[in-house]
């Protein structure tokens, strides 16, 4: 009985409010709802698959997710095949764990404060004589290319990746495979490039993907470090939702609907492969 | 090469936590000065004065955090437990991903009208309740790594040997899962901790968590409040973090 009852429970706290959410903005961006509307059209539809902002919108998500995975994989990779390989540095290990006690929102004022124009790597330069005023500085935050919410999500990431990617290679006894390897003739470029780095990768597949979803769906840093246009997935939609213009709430739910169809098709893909891989403790 | 790698990636990553301290303990730090001459202890001083915001914002965040990991870390034990035993484990425990995994202020913004309904908005209720709906399948994730086959072997013992559901459960499993409701319970107060985007939402900007002022004081261009705030978030991350580096690790 009390198993019932709590599994009960928890299949109608995990489901229940996805499937108000879901259903509120499927009705919402169709017309059933809200205040504007006056029944069933598609309106709000085309207008989203027309807007070349919302188009850009998800995109541009999906290319900064993509980015930031890219930018932290690589170092994170190199750090791990040190760290195993290299002599043991506690010190070094303990300081990688900083960033993983900073808020993303720290993380955005601080890289803000770096990059700006007047910020400190700036105030540098100037010291050093490379630029006269901030406007000779490059734009490094608010930029089009993202730089400034690529080297948040680095210094967020980073390390997360390399304790993941240190915790494989111990698991899969990566330095005995190592000995094997050399002892049959693999050189050390080899061991890197076709056993190292595959391994590591095929073992942490999900849980790449899986930081790729929460960086799909990035906000704080974003909205600290991102472009007014394009911008990331999740400042569109809070903004059309809780901004004051009534004629955009529909286009808002709209996206909202096209973000958590497109996170629970990739969640359900990942799901098909074992879910135990998917808790990196 | 290797040594002068660990040397640069540890000042990268120290060098923003140090601009924060200085940040905080310096005013009107213009360009182009760099090093700046003027330290104050204003701004802490102020925090710590009993009328301020700043430390309002602390203890209710503080609040929310202790409550959100206390209850997500009991119910997510307690429920974990009947789902690792249930025949559909799996399936069971994939639906705890959904709800964790989509943008929490995302989620936020499609459930504020029901939230609006039921007078949740903008009360700290509101916010712990929005908090828990997605931190709590989090700690279920979490415990599912716990209830391996060696412990459902012992639990099946224990009840072999006479013992009763409550015996197993307080003298057996709750002493096995002590690193795991510790570890749960940090995590879940870290998450709560660093929350912003559903906080925003629905609490309106009436609940001001420190991340909701630490924003604030970002959009006013206010750098040093902002450094405060931001050094409070941190402070007491910082005490886990000492304790953690004077273990062995």
């Amino acid at each position: 009985m009390r198993a019932k009852l709590a599994i009960t429970a928890y299949i109608l706290i995990t489901t229940t409010p996805l499937l108000l959410g879901f259903g509120y903005s499927l009705l919402y961006s169709f017309g059933y709802i809200g205040l504007m509307n006056k029944g069933f059209t598609t309106e709000h539809w085309l207008k989203l698959f027309e807007s070349k902002d919302a188009i850009m919108s998800l995109f541009y998500s999906i290319l900064v997710a993509l980015g930031s995975l890219i930018t932290s994989l690589v170092p994170a990779l190199i750090m791990a095949y040190f760290l195993t390989f290299g002599k043991q540095n506690t010190v070094f290990k303990k300081i990688l764990l900083l960033p993983l006690f900073v808020a993303p929102i720290i993380v955005g004022f601080l890289v803000y404060y770096m990059l700006s124009p007047t910020g400190i790597l700036a105030r540098i330069a100037f010291a050093l004589h490379l630029i006269s005023s901030p406007n000779n500085f490059p734009t490094l935050v608010n930029d089009s290319f993202a730089f400034g919410i690529l080297a948040a999500h680095l210094f967020l990431l980073f390390p997360l990746f390399t304790f993941i990617f240190l915790s494989i290679a111990k698991k899969e006894r990566i330095i005995e495979l190592k000995q094997i390897a050399t002892t049959l003739g693999t050189s050390k470029k080899d061991f890197i490039t076709k056993i190292f780095i595959p391994l590591i990768l095929k073992k942490a597949d999900i849980l790449i993907a899986l930081y790729g979803l929460f960086l799909f769906g990035a906000y704080e840093i974003p909205l600290i470090l991102g472009k007014q246009s394009p911008r990331m997935v999740s400042i569109f939609i809070t903004e059309k939702l809780t901004k004051f213009n009534l004629n955009d709430i529909a286009l808002g739910h709209a996206m909202a609907v096209v973000y958590t169809l497109l996170v629970f098709l990739t969640i359900t893909i990942i799901l098909r492969k074992k879910t135990t891989k998917l808790i990196p403790f | 090469m290797r040594k002068l790698t660990y040397i640069s990636v540890g000042f990268l990553l120290l060098f923003p936590l140090l601009a924060l301290a200085y940040l905080s303990i310096v005013s009107n730090w213009m360009f182009p000065q760099l090093i700046h001459s003027n330290f104050t202890f204003r701004y802490w001083i102020e925090t710590f004065s009993s009328s301020n915001t700043l430390l309002n914002s602390f203890v209710t965040s503080l609040l929310v955090a202790f409550c959100i990991a206390l209850v997500a870390t009991t119910f997510g034990f307690v429920v974990s437990l009947y789902i690792m035993f249930h025949s559909q484990q799996k399936k069971m425990l994939s639906l705890a991903f959904y709800p964790y995994l989509i943008s929490p202020v995302i989620f936020g913004a499609m459930l504020n009208y029901y939230f609006i309904r039921i007078n949740l908005t903008g009360t700290l209720s509101g916010i712990l309740f929005a908090q828990w709906l997605y931190i709590f399948p989090y700690s279920i994730l979490l415990f599912s790594t716990f209830w391996n086959d060696r412990i459902k072997q012992l639990t099946f013992q224990a009840f072999t040997l006479g013992a009763s559901k409550y015996q197993s459960f307080i003298k057996i499993l709750i002493p096995l899962a002590k690193p795991w409701l510790l570890l749960c319970f940090i995590q879940c107060f870290l998450i709560s901790w660093f929350e912003y985007g559903i906080t925003k939402v629905i609490g309106l900007g009436k609940i001001n968590t420190l991340p909701i002022e630490t924003m604030k004081f970002i959009n006013e261009a206010n750098p040093h409040l902002a450094a405060v705030s931001a050094g409070l978030m941190i402070f007491p991350l910082l005490l886990i973090f000492v304790a953690f580096m004077r273990r062995e690790w």
